[in-house]
């Protein structure tokens, strides 16, 4: 008897979840990248209630690539503490400079900063902090507001006591078009890793970042020198 | 229907002379590097309104260049709203520089049209001395104010003008048809895109375009040439949506302690614009003019109306309460005691069909929602610490755009921040740009391959090539690639904004690549890409 209503309660349960819990839709959980950075995501897009955290030199350029989509369709970029963000690289890179807002001086210690971020997560779509301050300690309050208020915060640099979902970090950075004395800089070939806590393999993806005029494009791969060695022993062969 | 008898103060060029310029001076206030307002002696100078920086300045070299502040223009406008307000019980402030009122009553009061507006003329040229007033009355707002502008003719360099058109609607057309469709963009807040477009297809005055059926005019050129035709023919540029608001719609807040200040007064301001504006929103509509009435504790009131055509957001209307109370409350003399009450009575409202906000392609929640946002977040870290971009225009990267902090500019509306000129800047850097500009520039040695400092001449001519670069004194590093010198050499006619460097763009071992210029013979990293 104990058994069966057991059995019957959680059938009940288990048809009421679907009416009590929260649904999501997929769109409404991911907020769109630009197609270029779509395959280092493993959603395919920022994730909402995620942090994201961009590191290396390209560091600053990674940030706006993966936020120019969402900018563009709509959402608000809240900043904390960027203050040297140049903005017409911003503009450049696809960001809408009319959904931008800067909080120049977040907060000068831990209870303050962690009140103006806070704020930030409640009202915008996507936080960008550049640099966690040293003094912050209580991280876990701040990524659970991150998490119920689905918002997306990015730390730029510097990610401090921050769990990062997903962390872009630049392998290798090289520009091109400067020459000795002559030429100018036209793009850069930046390879991105990224990995995190809910990646299971690396991925790597090899763009221009800046491609020419500021946005960023995929870079097409070079020939990798396994290929290479797999045609000089074919040849042998044959 | 014929119109009620407005009369309208218009002060030509109202920012020059909020800024402190006297009409003999050559003086002219910019915003995005355009001239919105200068004194006389500058337009006779050739001076025009619309010209770019450097188009002004040549056609006068000893022009005093101001910045446009549009809370500057409001609050000093106050003194003139409270001179007339001695004698008119209820005026509306149309926008700073310009207000209206109601030409019946206090034309009775004073003994007819005339003897009201030359004591209207008194007080304001006594109140404002520097500015060039021109007084008009006819009947709507659009004939009065197209008056006023006429008035100015009969003003002096300083002082003020009359010019009064004959009532009923055949006197109003009679005066009305030989101006040309310019007054439209002046005086009826036409855009100059419609204006442009009536002059190349050939209509040039109101009469003109008075004569053409109002079907056509709705057909070919829209709702904006529809109200344009409006306007021409005289008639109430009222707008059919426009109705009176539902009774009861006040908004209002009593202070138990009276309060002195102006921050706290303008927050409050703030709250109760953004509760008038959800109530009305809430319907549907949106407010053209509100009633702003502020009372202290001795029985002191200021009220006036302010009035949009297109409608206040709930910013406009804040911004509009800050410059009544900003002026009101630093009055000479000051407040006796502090402010009891803050009201907002709705005067005018009319269906909210969007025309005020469709900028940038409409409006979506999200907006909404990052515009209360910003509010919060101000309230907590302070106004001051709050910044949007907006353009500025300039060669380096630090000078196409700035931050601004919030409370200089609006939000909600960043087609004017963010409005880039359309002018060239040649010896800008072509994109990319940097992403990280430095606030202060980092000294850097760069040196050649013996290891001594590389000098760049007066003619922009390397001593040697680049070879190493030392950041700010750390161990230095190899450069890898280099590119310039591309020199710049900037304002030299103005001895506190000349600014002559040469630029190079670098990198290094590390992968990174930097803006850097030389100034004075030494170094400075600018900014890393």
């Amino acid at each position: 008897v104990e058994r069966s209503t057991l059995q019957t309660r959680r059938e009940r349960l288990a048809h009421l979840l679907p009416k009590v819990g929260p649904v999501t839709m997929a769109r409404d959980r991911v907020v769109p990248v630009q197609p270029a950075l779509a395959a280092l995501f493993p959603d395919g897009g920022l994730t909402r209630g995620s942090v994201l955290g961009c590191r290396g030199v390209a560091a600053g350029a990674a940030t706006l690539a993966a936020l120019a989509a969402a900018s563009h369709a709509g959402s608000w970029v809240a900043l904390a503490g960027w203050t040297t963000l140049g903005l017409r690289a911003a503009h450049e890179a696809g960001i809408s400079l009319e959904r931008m807002v800067l909080v120049a001086d977040p907060g000068r210690d831990d209870r303050s900063w962690t009140a103006t971020m806070t704020a930030l997560v409640d009202g915008f779509d996507v936080v960008v902090a550049a640099g966690v301050p040293r003094f912050v300690r209580s991280a876990r309050v701040l990524q659970a507001r991150v998490q119920a208020r689905r918002a997306v915060l990015v730390l730029v640099g510097d990610s401090g006591p921050f769990q990062c979902d997903l962390v872009l970090d630049t392998a290798g950075s090289e520009w091109e078009g400067i020459g000795c004395g002559d030429g100018r800089l036209t793009r850069r070939r930046v390879e991105l890793v990224a990995c995190g806590r809910r990646v299971p393999r690396q991925r790597r993806s090899v763009l221009w970042l800046p491609a020419a005029g500021g946005r960023a494009a995929p870079a097409i791969e070079p020939v990798s020198p396994v290929v290479a060695d797999a045609t000089t022993t074919l040849r042998r062969t044959g | 229907m014929s119109a009620p008898r407005l009369t309208v103060v218009h002060c030509t060029d109202w920012p020059v002379v909020a800024a402190g310029a006297r009409q003999d001076e050559p003086a002219a206030v910019l915003h995005a590097n355009r001239v919105v307002a200068r004194t006389a002696a500058a337009a006779s100078e050739g001076v025009r309104v619309g010209h770019r920086r450097r188009e002004a300045q040549r056609a006068c070299p000893e022009l005093r260049l101001i910045d446009h502040d549009p809370a500057r223009d409001g609050r000093e406008f106050e003194t003139a709203v409270r001179a007339v307000a001695a004698i008119v019980p209820m005026l509306e402030v149309t926008e700073p520089g310009e207000l209206t009122f109601l030409t019946r009553g206090p034309a009775r009061y004073f003994g007819g049209e005339e003897a009201m507006t030359q004591r209207v003329a008194a007080l304001v040229t006594g109140a404002l001395a520097h500015a060039r007033v021109g007084i008009g009355t006819a009947e709507g707002r659009f004939a009065a104010g197209v008056a006023a502008r006429r008035a100015l003719r009969r003003a002096g360099v300083t002082g003020a003008g009359l010019h009064a058109v004959a009532a009923g609607t055949a006197a109003t057309r009679a005066f009305l048809d030989p101006h040309p469709v310019a007054v439209l963009r002046d005086a009826g807040g036409c855009s100059a895109e419609l204006i442009e477009l009536f002059e190349r297809l050939g209509v040039r005055t109101l009469g003109a375009l008075a004569a053409l059926p109002a079907a056509d005019v709705l057909a070919r050129f829209g709702a904006e040439g529809a109200f344009a035709h409006r306007l021409a023919r005289g008639a109430d540029e009222r707008s059919p949506g426009t109705a009176p608001p539902p009774a009861d719609l006040v908004v209002e807040r009593r202070f138990d302690d009276p309060v002195m200040l102006l921050d706290p007064l303008a927050f409050v301001g703030k709250q109760l614009a953004q509760e008038l504006h959800e109530r009305l929103a809430a319907d549907g509509k949106v407010c053209t003019r509100v009633a702003v009435l502020a009372e202290t504790d001795h029985g002191e009131r200021s009220e006036h109306l302010w009035y949009r055509p297109g409608g206040m957001a709930a910013a406009a209307i804040a911004e509009r309460i800050r410059w009544q109370l900003e002026g009101w409350i630093h009055q000479p003399g000051g407040l006796s005691a502090g402010v009891v009450l803050l009201r907002l009575v709705p005067d005018e409202v009319r269906a909210d069909d969007g025309s005020q906000l469709g900028f940038w392609g409409g409006r979506t929640q999200a907006d909404e929602w990052a515009v209360r946002a910003v509010a919060r977040v101000a309230a907590l870290v302070g106004e001051q610490n709050v910044l949007v971009p907006a353009a500025v225009g300039g060669r380096l990267p630090e000078d196409t755009y700035r931050w601004v902090p919030i409370d200089r500019v609006d939000v909600a509306d960043p087609s004017e921040r963010l409005r880039v000129p359309d002018v060239p800047w040649p010896g800008q850097l072509p994109a990319p740009s940097p992403v990280t500009v430095h606030a202060e520039p980092v000294p850097a040695e760069v040196t050649d391959a013996t290891g001594e400092l590389v000098r760049v001449s007066g003619r922009s001519a390397l001593s040697a090539a680049p070879a190493a670069i030392a950041i700010g004194g750390r161990a230095p590093l190899r450069i890898t690639g280099w590119a310039g010198p591309w020199p710049l050499d900037e304002c030299w006619w103005d001895e506190r904004r000349h600014r002559r460097l040469v630029r190079f763009q670098l990198t290094t071992e590390r992968g990174e690549a930097l803006l850097v210029v030389v100034r004075d013979g030494r170094w400075w990293i600018t900014a890393t890409y």
